[in-house]
């Protein structure tokens, strides 16, 4: 089997570690004997989403995020086109902001993908731990959050639309948990083959670092 | 004025009872009085120095080249770099209305520059480097850069390295004269690295940046794709680095240096184009640089047992203290054992985020000729992790949740030289670990 990420603007939204997410994708799906192909995605590039199995996208500074959206506003449809076929995304950190209706600060309303109903509210930087309970798995999941926007319409932390997962934590969302990472993996190679055979997985380290958490 | 005797007093207070407040007194004064520091008489030469990383070391050089000039400085304490840091040191200078120096000389926090700023204007102005630094505290290095361009005024000469895109953005903005100190291509440059680039697009523009080479995150030689925007006009440049000889060449003078930590080479390239602009002699400059003592909380290097030991201190949530110290380390090409340890992510908030890690390029280790890897402290889990997914074997990795059992670890299961890449909290009891063994015996 090959499954293709697509890491969308690896030089412009990379701001809090965020390529972790890549790393551990790519180490836990070459594990279960995955040919992993990663497209490194940016300004200017020709985006063919038909191709991706998976679309990565992380933090960036607020200047950037408007640079983001500029840029893939040209390429709206097919990215509605790709969600609304049920293909996955993974949203971490301000990006999650790109797919509602609105970016609202203080002197500028930016006109977002609209993919999703939400909007996001621009006032004071929001710096905090998450340890929170979800529908998605039975551990609750860590991280760290570090962002200006809110999402009013959503009080979860993690917004789950089907296969699209958008989150304001930061960084090594799926290296911090590994629980989350293995489910989610497994429901991405499931997607392409209902019958895959799993082989083992080795998560020691990161179960003993998810462990340490107080 | 009455500011200054209330400001001594207390000064003098706390020296009896062994008080180390160093900006207390300043608070007091800037309370009763908070246009005080704008009644000062100051000597012409002001200069400030600011930046992530390396404004202490700056300062420090700069007031020892000063004093060999046979000049009387004026200089806060480390570390007391905000509003109330800065008053206490110049209270305690004031003589009558003046300031009793021939130059000051202050380290400024990113943060309180545009605060201090509005009370002392700067004739020359130091900003090092703007990296990711503390992001619960400072949010993003875009914001830091606006937060120091707002303590800019005209009569300012800016003094930037120049390699770093982020620091040439000044260039758009600075209404004043800005001076570019640089490094040209080494022997470590590289091209091709997956590593983590603050500044991939053009700051004028917005279109891609190329590079020719880079010497550390985005730091090197680039240039925009489409407009004019690029690394030229370097005014102070080191154009070699001896790596034989332990010598640099700056403008056709040569300079002994200590060690290659790049933050080092540009804090010296720094401090001779301040120097040089004020008209010090070159020899002065030369022998103050050479002379220097090393910073040992910084950088340390000693042998126990016939190995090596190289300590480097770096800052957590600061990716590039510890990509410097990767460079580094790789440069010795020996068989060779890295500790990495922290005791506390920040001393300022109590969070925990470790984003930071993945924003540092560990896969660098798989090129240093590594024996093992221990990592140690309560956050050994978290970076073992980190190292995992760069592609280090588990089996080289050795988890120390403390470091109790540092030196026979190190003894007993590891070879080679030893390099200690350390979060500033672990070095002391790094090195009295180590250390306290060898006297014993």
């Amino acid at each position: 089997m090959k499954i293709t990420i697509g890491y969308l603007y690896y030089d412009l939204l990379n701001l809090y570690g965020d390529s972790g997410n890549i790393k551990t994708l790519k180490y836990h799906l070459e594990e279960q004997g995955i040919d992993v192909k990663i497209e490194y995605l940016s300004v200017g590039d020709k985006k063919d989403f038909s191709k991706l199995d998976l679309i990565y996208i992380g933090s960036g500074t607020e200047d950037n995020i408007l640079v983001a959206i500029d840029d893939l506003k040209k390429d709206k449809k097919e990215l509605e086109k790709y969600i609304k076929d049920n293909k996955f995304v993974l949203a971490t950190g301000n990006s999650v902001e790109l797919f509602g209706n609105y970016i609202i600060s203080k002197n500028k309303k930016t006109k977002t993908l609209g993919i999703f109903d939400y909007v996001s509210m621009y006032q004071k930087r929001i710096v905090k731990d998450v340890n929170i309970k979800t529908d998605i798995i039975d551990e609750n999941i860590i991280g760290f959050e570090n962002h200006v926007g809110n999402i009013l319409t959503y009080d979860e932390s993690i917004i789950k639309l089907d296969n699209f997962y958008g989150t304001y934590i930061i960084g090594p969302l799926l290296v911090r948990n590994p629980k989350f990472c293995s489910y989610f993996i497994k429901e991405l190679i499931l997607s392409k083959n209902k019958e895959f055979e799993f082989k083992e997985e080795n998560y020691k380290l990161d179960e003993l670092a998810y462990s340490n958490v107080k | 004025m009455i500011g200054t005797f209330i400001g001594k007093s207390i000064t003098k207070i706390e020296k009896l009872f062994k008080f180390n407040a160093s900006s207390f007194p300043g608070k007091v004064v800037l309370k009763l009085f908070p246009e005080y520091l704008k009644k000062v008489k100051y000597p012409e030469n002001i200069i400030m120095v600011t930046g992530s990383s390396g404004k202490g070391s700056t300062v420090s050089l700069i007031c020892d080249i000063l004093k060999n000039n046979n000049q009387k400085v004026c200089t806060n304490k480390e570390g007391s770099n905000l509003i109330f840091g800065v008053a206490t040191a110049i209270v305690n200078s004031v003589r009558g209305k003046k300031l009793n120096a021939d130059a000051l000389v202050l380290e400024v926090d990113e943060r309180y520059l545009k605060i201090v700023t509005k009370h002392i204007k700067p004739k020359y102005l130091i900003v090092n480097n703007i990296t990711r630094d503390q992001p619960p505290r400072q949010g993003t290095f875009d914001i830091v850069f606006n937060e120091i361009a707002k303590g800019l005024s005209e009569e300012t000469n800016l003094i930037v390295n120049g390699d770093d895109p982020i620091l040439r953005k000044f260039s758009l903005i600075h209404k004043g004269n800005i001076t570019y100190f640089g490094l040209d291509k080494t022997k470590y440059s590289y091209k091709d690295r997956d590593d983590i680039k603050d500044y991939s697009y053009c700051p004028k523009c917005h279109n891609k940046l190329i590079f020719d080479y880079y010497h550390y995150g985005s730091v090197g030689n680039y240039k925009c794709t489409k407009c004019d925007f690029k690394r030229d006009n370097i005014d102070y440049s080191i154009t070699k680095v001896d790596y034989k000889n332990n010598e640099i060449t700056i403008n056709n003078d040569k300079i002994k240096v200590k060690n290659y930590i790049l933050f080092n080479l540009y804090n010296i390239a720094g401090v001779y184009s301040l120097c040089s602009m004020l008209n010090i002699d070159k020899d002065i400059i030369i022998n103050t640089i050479e002379n220097s003592e090393i910073n040992k909380k910084i950088f340390n290097e000693f042998e126990i047992d016939n190995r090596k030991y190289c300590i480097l201190n770096c800052k957590a949530e600061n990716n590039a203290t510890y990509n410097l110290s990767l460079i580094y380390t790789a440069m010795d090409k020996e068989k060779k054992t890295i500790v990495l340890g922290l005791r506390e992510i920040s001393r300022r908030y109590n969070h925990f985020d470790l984003s930071w890690l993945y924003d540092i390029y560990f896969e660098l280790l798989n090129e240093s000729n590594i024996d093992k890897v221990i990592c140690a402290g309560p956050y050994a889990y978290d970076i073992a992790t980190r190292l995992k997914y760069a592609n280090i074997k588990e089996e080289n990795i050795i988890i120390l949740k403390d470091l109790t059992d540092i030196k026979e670890t190190i003894d007993n299961k590891t070879k080679g030289n030893i390099y200690a890449i350390l979060n500033f909290d672990y070095v002391n009891p790094f090195i009295e670990k180590v250390q306290v063994k060898e006297e014993e015996k």
